[in-house]
């Protein structure tokens, strides 16, 4: 390996955001990782409808080969079968296992990560929410515009800019479906009274959507495959960011290896990677000068827990993730009305109630469901099948969906550890939820249903569906950020204390977790420190 | 089959056709066997209930409609709802059906209103005229049930 090189592990949306901003400095990046492809989408000019009639076996590329996005009546109340084009993002790795209790993790060995299944939300944290960081705030601002330069982020300068104050120049945003612009023209018509009497805001979604042409990659032209990936490469996933990182000097990659821990010396220093090929063999090693762990934050935490084992440290307390809620609505006045399926799929609104932050804050991203898959709603109706058939074509265009998301913060209870079980050393992941919830949560979610109501639309009470603990894919909080020092804490720099040479990229970073997704924080954190390494 | 009986259930050209699309049915029954084995649907249900459910289903659509109705209501995660369920999966995936099951019935709010309380009292009398044969094929497959 090169002098200077410094080792990237894992090619999720840190570790990428992190290698361009190295590359972009002039630094040489080594990036490790079991890099799983995920399939590209083919027909980048054909629309929904159109691309469902190209499929030889439409079963088969929509429902899954085993049926793996078929939801049948005894699942767990989820509205979504992900996309089998996409379930390579969440396949296991053998050899790497775990457990847990109170939380359903997903973990991704594929390349791009678990944010190759990013639905675009790029919402940046506030000066307050950024306090736990060791650094000014402004220098996040920078990181921010840097990604929005990079991958490009689509919005309006509307009520939001308050509480996600970047990019301060968006793209303009992607065009409104119908249903999207009746919830917004609602919203403005009776603007003054969301903001003072509900404490509500609410604007065009932030996302990482190209509306302009940009190098290789195609604005968005509405075709409504969003579910399926975008075959433009309009939406912004890690891969299309590593694929920019390949063009680039000084980078190389090696996938079909996992990272199982780093050795270092009695001074902290990290000499070498203990490596394992995935197809199997032997452990190798790989000697080091800096390296950064950017694997995601369960991965990482397995990483650093089997490093520092013989130090007495057995589990990385205050994991941290969004609950969440999905609240389905109908808008009345568009029941019976048909709806166009080429538009763009997912949030296009995006509510924030308490905007002034704080663990009462709720984020909601609004999304209008058009080419989703239906059965998995169809058969929540109290209704036949045939019946329930019948009224859901005449509610479909009406139907719209609120991903509502509450703020974490990190405690002792929940974590993550090493057990070993029967000889082998597996991952123990263990959440309890704050003891705030038991009221947040119906308070919450009461707040939302009347907020929809003003906006013309109906909430069933009985159709809202608390997803489990791990479902929103947004851990963080196990090696944060600690302005007063501490073992296993990240100084300013991203330094994993104690180690000479070794940081941390992903979301064991974030010492708090707002009501927000975490992906463009994470990408503007793994930039900047990208500028830290990089100088 | 080890002696036990097989209990009749509706084929999946059957349930297209009753949920209104009798020309997609012929492309479904690959997808439909591939799928049922996949995810254990093609098990002969343990349940008397259930075995009277799809026998019920079975005698054409008046008996899919009422063993339907009665699904939906008492046996939600069973058997016969899991295979009408897929069935429907399969239509809109289909690209005909899937066109058709994308365009609204009604022509505006108060044509859905109106359509949708004809299909919730349509449900209510189908749950009400379903009790009597879903009891009495219960009664007869759990005491039918051949001695092991």
């Amino acid at each position: 390996m090169t002098a200077g090189t410094v080792v990237v592990v894992g090619s999720g949306a840190s570790g990428v955001a992190l290698s361009l901003s190295l590359l972009e400095r002039g630094r040489k990046v080594l990036m490790l990782d079991v890099g799983r492809e995920v399939p590209r989408a083919e027909h980048p000019d054909a629309g929904f409808p159109a691309w469902r009639r190209t499929l030889a076996d439409p079963a088969e590329i929509l429902l899954g080969r085993s049926g793996e996005a078929l939801v049948l009546p005894d699942n767990d109340g989820e509205y979504y079968g992900f996309p089998p084009g996409k379930q390579v993002i969440f396949e296991g790795l053998e050899g790497f296992d775990w457990v847990a209790e109170g939380f359903a993790p997903l973990l991704s060995f594929a390349r791009g990560g678990l944010a190759e299944a990013w639905t675009g939300g790029s919402y940046a944290f506030t000066a307050e929410e950024l306090e736990g960081f060791p650094f000014p705030s402004g220098e996040m601002g920078e990181a921010y515009e840097a990604v929005a330069a990079e991958i490009g982020i689509s919005g309006a300068l509307d009520d939001l800019m308050d509480v996600f104050p970047h990019p301060v120049d968006p793209l303009p945003p992607v065009e409104a479906d119908a249903h999207t612009a009746r919830l917004l023209a609602r919203y403005e018509a009776a603007r003054e009274t969301f903001r003072r009497k509900e404490s509500c805001v609410l604007g065009r979604a932030r996302l990482a959507l190209l509306t302009r042409d940009r190098g290789e990659r195609s604005a968005c032209t509405r075709l409504g495959r969003c579910l399926w990936g975008c075959p433009r490469g309009a939406l912004y996933t890690p891969s299309l960011g590593w694929t920019r990182c390949v063009e680039r000097d000084g980078f190389t990659y090696r996938a079909g290896v996992r990272v199982l821990r780093v050795e270092a010396s009695d001074g902290g220093r990290v000499r070498r990677l203990h490596l394992r090929p995935v197809s199997g063999g032997a452990e190798e090693h790989l000697d080091v000068e800096t390296v950064v762990l950017a694997a995601g934050t369960l991965a990482t935490a397995d990483i650093v827990l089997r490093s520092v084992g013989d130090g007495g440290v057995d589990r990385l307390a205050g994991l941290m993730d969004n609950r969440q809620v999905l609240v389905p609505f109908v808008s009345p006045r568009l029941l019976g009305k048909g709806f166009d399926p080429e538009s763009y799929q997912y949030h296009q609104l995006a509510m924030v109630i308490e905007p002034g932050g704080g663990e009462r804050q709720i984020h909601g991203l609004i999304t209008t469901l058009k080419t989703a898959m239906i059965h998995p709603v169809v058969q929540s109706l109290p209704l036949g099948l045939k019946g329930a058939v019948r009224i859901f074509r005449d509610i479909h265009g009406a139907l719209g969906l609120v991903n509502v998301n509450f703020a974490d913060t990190r405690r002792d209870e929940s974590f993550v550890a090493l057990e070993d079980v029967g000889g082998t050393t597996i991952l123990r992941v263990h959440y309890e939820p704050p003891p705030i919830e038991r009221t947040r949560l119906p308070a919450g979610l009461r707040r939302v249903r009347r907020i929809l109501r003003k906006l013309g639309a109906f909430a069933p009470r009985s159709m809202a569906h608390v997803r489990p603990m791990g479902a929103s894919v947004h851990y963080a909080g196990t090696l944060p950020y600690s302005a007063t020092g501490g073992d296993l804490t990240l100084d300013a720099a991203g330094r994993l204390r104690p180690f000479q040479n070794l940081y941390v990229a992903d979301g064991s970073a974030l010492p708090s977790l707002p009501s927000k997704n975490l992906t463009y924080t994470l990408m503007a954190n793994a930039w900047r420190l990208g500028w830290v390494l990089g100088d | 089959m080890s002696g036990e009986r097989r209990t009749p259930a509706p084929s999946v050209e059957v349930v297209a056709a009753w949920l209104g699309f009798p020309e997609s049915a012929s492309r479904l029954r690959e997808p439909y066997e591939r799928l049922s084995r996949a995810r254990g649907l093609g098990d002969r249900p343990a349940r008397p209930l259930d075995r009277a459910l799809d026998r019920l289903a079975s005698w054409g659509r008046p008996g899919l409609a009422l063993a339907d109705a009665f699904a939906a209501r008492f046996r939600q995660r069973g058997p016969l709802r899991r295979r009408l369920v897929l069935v429907l999966a399969l239509l809109e995936v289909d690209p005909h059906a899937g066109d058709v099951l994308d365009a609204p019935l009604s022509r505006g709010p108060l044509g859905a209103v109106l359509r949708g309380v004809g299909a919730a009292a349509a449900h209510g009398i189908l749950l009400l005229l379903s009790v009597a044969p879903v009891a009495w094929l219960t009664a007869w497959e759990a005491l039918g049930r051949p001695k092991r």
